[in-house]
């Protein structure tokens, strides 16, 4: 549960095991559908609100969001699946060394990345009802392991932040 | 997403009334957001220093938001379509 992760001159290079690559595979399949509203299920709802939320806070803006959405949804949903599928790619074009999967992103793919694993935290986040005081602790046994992820996926998304944060200094 | 360039002459929406009172882009507060990638995301999408973005991540996070950019109507809606695309909770409203 230890990607490792390291900046090169111009790329990100991430050391993940064999299951850590398959499960961000896995995330991104189960994402795509609820970005580009295939999947249709009213218990996303809340989850789409979260990724998609409104732009004008004053509801006697309606006319000027409903102009805004259609405008900008279609390029939203693209861009992020098109981060899902950046990942999904790398994942697949990784080095393969015995159990290890060495991934290397250009510094745009790296960006990808963040947006990828902050929307499946996102959606994780919503549906397990995650608060600023999370406790890993406190977690109930049948959600044990969605936690685990999402505390994973939300250490390899720090650990990519730090290292562009570092490489710009 | 792109922005078309605007056309001289052509008017704006007609609701702009008050030219001079800009539009607040506003970021909210969630529990979700990493502090060090909203700093990350400030500096990629306004362009501005590490202490400035992280002032602004500090006041999100303290106080349930903060502006992070003002300006015209169509400014603020494609900075908000940006940080969107980026995760963050944005919203934007006529100053006051």
């Amino acid at each position: 549960m230890s990607p490792r992760v390291r900046r090169l001159p111009d790329q990100v290079e991430i050391s993940l095991d064999v299951g850590e690559a398959n499960l961000l595979g896995g995330l991104a399949d189960e994402l795509r559908p609820v970005l580009t509203g295939e999947a249709a299920n009213t218990d996303l709802d809340p989850i789409r609100e979260r990724l998609f939320p409104r732009a004008y806070s004053d509801p006697t803006e309606e006319d000027a969001e409903d102009e805004w959405q259609l405008a900008v949804h279609g390029d939203l949903v693209r861009e992020r699946v098109e981060a899902l599928d950046a990942l999904t790619q790398a994942v697949v074009d990784a080095d393969k060394r015995r159990s290890q999967r060495i991934v290397r992103l250009s510094l745009v793919d790296t960006e990808r990345w963040l947006t990828a694993l902050n929307d499946a935290r996102l959606a994780l986040g919503v549906r397990l009802g995650i608060t600023e005081d999370l406790d890993y602790d406190a977690v109930p046994d049948a959600e044990r392991h969605a936690y685990e992820i999402y505390g994973w996926l939300t250490y390899l998304q720090g650990e990519l932040v730090e290292t562009l944060l570092a490489g710009d200094d | 997403m792109t922005t078309a360039p605007v056309e001289i002459g052509e008017p704006t929406r007609d609701l702009d009334v008050v030219p001079d009172r800009p539009w607040l882009v506003i970021v909210w507060n969630d529990p979700i957001n990493l502090m060090s990638y909203v700093v990350h995301v400030f500096q990629k999408l306004f362009g501005y220093t590490r202490e400035k973005a992280t002032r602004l991540m500090m006041q999100v996070h303290h106080e349930g938001k903060a502006v992070v950019s003002d300006g015209p109507r169509e400014k603020a809606e494609v900075d908000v379509a940006r940080l969107h695309a980026h995760g963050l909770w944005a919203t934007m409203q006529r100053d006051a």
